[in-house]
């Protein structure tokens, strides 16, 4: 296995001083614009009660966890499984770390529930029916796979759309499994397609024959299936000729940019579409012709932001789209809030997932701003349910709803 | 009804813990001890851990540990420097972060009562909504570190308004605590029960307040305190000089805290202005090449003259950057000019000022950035020394580093701050291979040696107590002082409730091996993983 297990992180884990600056951080002094703002916190931690915010819900806790499995191969407790499973793996705690990434905390909380899993305590229950759904139907949402090319019937204008398995094209548009099964995400994909084919971009799609990226299973410590999956993808990847892959879901981007190059080699040059949408605007390749009359506040998923520093481009996008107001949150970049929904945390701790989400779209709301971007189907979702929970009148948009509207026609 | 049973009556269920993993969370401890252990003086896991939300909850449990006689540890931020941990067994710890809300923010009488549990930086924000800061801006690790923490260790701190605030001790008004007996008790002017509002700490009989302070816990829990405060001068500016050497850099500092016109004061080793002048080299590797810190020296030496940087990458000793404050401009060219002309007569070479005021807008994070690295084993000896041992004390540690580098032992570049009438200095030693049994042992050795010469040679004191410092001080003060301060602790707390066996008793001299036994296996593994 290449995939970094818990005692090949030995380093990083006996490096960690235990400050605890990764719990929370402040901004506030005179330096800082955003001040009384706090701006780094793990969002499970901030989600508990104060009274229940045990140092056991920080990038701290994870990592001393980890070092006492190795240093005293301690048996799990039934709580610590829980606290290890109740994390989102955003990096808001690696990134905050003045050891600057090299205590990599998200890894190693992966790392931990691989080991969870391999003695046979892990992963949570609600995990294992996305480990059989993704082993029996190549997804992780136990619904026959041919569930997939669903939403090509529905695509405008289809006929652009080249089934790469029959018609050769050197980038993939991969689409992932969240967008194309739910039916209230469809529409993040048909806009992509309609976005590239507006654009002119010579590209094709599995239609229906793709495989899980195996991001979930990473995230939950899977490692043995995630591996089984990034081969037959990078197997299959090599077959068809594919030199780039362009992808709407920060999961899969993740997958491929940071997951499978563990694995094996992995030729393909990735793209998330905001980047992809960015370097045809910066070439003058793609314009915006329509007025967008919104005001919008940009939210940056944890894969595409503090996982890929994925931060200008969605900016970029945003500020060249005329007629729309875009506001950033006192949180953003760096510091973005993470919406609750990653690591295993929205399947096995929905309620959590959801409190979370809660507190980011009351600093969304802050802003003033009318809808919340993002670009990632599984923050759409955790927001979309948010919204809901709280009466919000704010609305959920994907990025590419934007770039479609704003390239008209 | 057993113990976890009767705490849980007080605090709620979701307020303790005694798991495992959770209670090592607490004890775990880095710096002297990779592992929590070994040997008697070292941590012994705790029955539970608990977070009370209230001076009445810590109040409560208090009461009830001192009838079961059960021993309390406090713990604050928890990074521990000095080995804050339990060395009782069946104890409990208080983990005070649930305390961590301002109470109250008095602008006309300059001071904020606060919970204790708070940390330094969330303070900083909350006073920063009113254009104030804390007269004391809190340790170097404040971004973690507590209020409560940093009065039961006295701290110091490289922030800035140091060279005229003083040390936190300064500006502690009041405190309330929690005695071993379970009372709740004001110190300051917050002991007349019909103060209005907390004004002053002296008046009400002998420094109540100075009894709690760098008491390590031993006399009483804190569970708020009042601290001055002072509204943000409108204006700052900084100066940055660097000296041939260390003498006159502190002959320059001397000079200037006397005078009272600067509110930060720090000097640098030339090592690190040399190494960043040079782009590259030891500290690079050490530090990352994209250590902020190093970054921003290189930045700011990249514009300079050849001849100044041609002096700055040989021979340089130290860089002194200061810092003034005033509410109008001319305040700060006037305060400038005095500074640069002390500066000038001893010899300093002007560099650009942008550390100088990085450092006062970013305080609290400026060093925390650039003072740690990516080394897996540390260890610090931070230092308060009369202000003109700086230079004798930089020059021992540089020999001392010397004689242990054979053994892989590394020295960082010594950072210091001058106050006005001591200064700390923050020598760093290390070494770099955790797997190098030898490089280990030659680390204890020169933090050993090192400590001695502080304490011997020039007569000054580490910067912590602590588990590891306190028996140092056990050994080395009168008998009168230890006997007088441990009759006053058997008075106050006879069942010994309160951080037991803590300086004054603590005792003995020995540093904890660095690497266990236990861990050899491991480290076998992890090569044979190689």
């Amino acid at each position: 296995m290449s995939t970094p297990q818990l005692l090949d992180l030995y380093r990083p884990i006996s490096s960690c001083v235990a400050c605890g600056i990764c719990r929370e951080q402040w901004r506030g002094f005179m330096g800082m614009k955003e001040p009384g703002v706090m701006m780094g916190t793990c969002p499970v931690r901030q989600s508990l009660d104060n009274s229940e915010q045990f140092d056991t819900f920080s990038g701290k806790g994870r990592v001393l966890a980890a070092r006492r499995v190795l240093d005293y191969d301690e048996a799990y407790t039934p709580r610590i499984v829980e606290a290890m499973y109740k994390c989102t793996v955003c990096g808001m705690c690696k990134d905050v770390c003045m050891f600057g990434g090299f205590v990599d905390i998200p890894s190693i909380t992966e790392a931990l529930r691989h080991d969870m899993i391999k003695k046979g305590v892990g992963p949570m229950k609600d995990h294992k029916i996305l480990q059989e759904s993704i082993k029996n139907y190549d997804n992780p949402w136990v619904q026959p796979p041919e569930k997939k090319r669903d939403w090509i019937e529905k695509a405008v204008d289809k006929d652009k759309i080249k089934d790469i398995n029959e018609e050769k094209a050197d980038t993939l548009y991969f689409v992932g499994c969240t967008e194309a099964m739910y039916p209230e995400l469809q529409h993040v994909v048909i806009a992509t397609a309609d976005i590239l084919n507006k654009a002119g971009v010579d590209y094709g799609v599995l239609a229906g024959e793709e495989l899980c990226c195996g991001t979930i299973l990473k995230r939950i410590g899977d490692f043995e299936l995630f591996e089984k999956m990034a081969n037959d993808n990078i197997e299959m990847f090599e077959d068809l000729g594919i030199k780039e892959i362009i992808t709407s879901c920060a999961g899969c981007y993740k997958a491929f940019k940071d997951d499978f190059p563990l694995v094996d080699k992995f030729k393909p040059k990735v793209y998330h579409i905001v980047e992809y949408m960015d370097n045809l605007i910066q070439k003058g390749e793609l314009e915006f012709k329509r007025v967008v009359k919104k005001k919008v506040t940009y939210h940056d998923p944890c894969h595409l932001g503090r996982h890929n520093q994925v931060y200008d481009p969605p900016r970029n996008i945003l500020n060249a789209i005329s007629g729309l107001e875009f506001i950033e949150m006192p949180r953003n970049k760096q510091f973005a809030m993470c919406c609750g929904a990653g690591g295993g945390v929205k399947t096995a701790f929905p309620d959590l997932a959801t409190d979370i989400v809660l507190e980011r779209i009351k600093e969304a709301e802050g802003t003033g701003a009318e809808a919340i971007v993002s670009a990632c189907p599984f923050c759409y979702q955790n927001f979309d349910i948010g919204i809901l929970a709280s009466k919000s009148k704010m609305k959920m948009l994907d990025i590419v709803d934007l770039i479609n509207e704003a390239i008209g026609e | 009804m057993s113990l976890l049973d009767k705490v849980t009556s007080i605090v709620g269920d979701k307020s303790v813990t005694d798991d495992i993993f959770e209670r090592y969370i607490y004890i775990y401890i880095y710096i002297y001890a990779k592992d929590c252990t070994v040997e008697s003086a070292m941590p012994i896991i705790p029955d539970m851990v608990v977070r009370p939300s209230s001076t009445s909850e810590v109040a409560e449990l208090v009461r009830l540990c001192n009838k079961e006689n059960v021993p309390i540890f406090m713990k604050g931020g928890g990074a521990s420097l000095s080995g804050n941990v339990p060395n009782a067994p069946g104890s409990i710890i208080f983990d005070m972060t649930a305390m961590n809300e301002v109470i109250e923010i008095g602008e006309e009488g300059n001071y904020v009562i606060t919970q204790t549990g708070i940390n330094w930086a969330k303070l900083h924000a909350e006073l920063y909504k009113v254009d104030r800061y804390p007269c004391f801006r809190g340790p170097i690790s404040g971004l973690s570190a507590t209020v409560g923490g940093s009065i039961s260790n006295a701290s110091l701190g490289y922030n800035t308004a140091m060279a005229y605030a003083g040390e936190l001790a300064n500006v502690v008004l009041g405190l309330k605590v929690v005695l071993p007996n379970g009372a709740v008790i004001w110190t300051g002017s917050l002991a007349n029960p019909y103060a209005k509002e907390p004004s002053h700490r002296y008046g009400g009989g002998p420094d109540m307040t100075g009894l709690f302070i760098g008491d390590q816990g031993v006399f009483g829990v804190k569970t708020e305190a009042v601290l001055a405060t002072r509204p943000i001068p409108p204006y700052h500016d900084g100066l940055a000089y660097a000296f041939n050497k260390l003498e006159d850099a502190d002959e320059a500092a001397i000079r200037i805290v006397r005078l009272g016109v600067c509110c930060d004061l720090v000097g640098m080793d030339g090592q690190l202005i040399r190494t960043a002048a040079s782009f590259g080299g030891a500290i690079d590797r050490v530090m990352g090449a994209e250590n902020p810190m190093i970054t921003m020296l290189k930045g700011m030496l990249e514009d300079l003259p050849a001849e100044t940087l041609k002096f700055l990458k040989k021979e340089v000793e130290s860089l002194i950057f200061c810092t003034v404050e005033g509410w109008s401009e001319k305040e700060i060219e006037a305060k400038l000019e005095v500074v640069k002309d002390i500066f000038e007569k001893v010899g300093g070479v002007a560099v650009p000022p942008d550390f100088a005021n990085h450092y006062y807008e970013n305080g609290l994070f400026t060093l925390v950035e650039g003072a740690t690295a990516g080394t897996p084993y540390l260890s610090v000896a931070c230092a308060r020394l009369p202000l003109r041992s700086n230079a004798p004390f930089t020059r021992q540690y540089t020999e001392v580093m010397k004689k242990y580098g054979k053994k892989g032992v590394m020295g960082l570049p010594t950072v210091c701050a001058y106050f006005t009438h001591f200064h700390i200095g923050i020598p760093i030693e290390m070494t770099l291979d955790q797997l190098n049994p030898e490089g280990v042992k030659g680390l204890r050795e020169a933090w050993i040696d090192h400590r001695d010469t502080l304490i011997k040679e020039f007569g000054g004191r580490q910067y912590w107590i602590g588990q590891f410092f306190g028996r140092q001080l056990v050994k080395v003060y009168t008998g009168e002082y230890i006997e007088a301060l441990r009759k006053l602790k058997d008075a106050w707390d006879p069942n010994h409730i309160l951080q037991p066996g803590y300086f004054p008793y603590s005792v003995g001299d020995e540093v904890p091996e660095l690497i266990p036994k236990r861990f050899e296996p491991i480290l076998s593994q992890k090569e044979a993983v190689k």
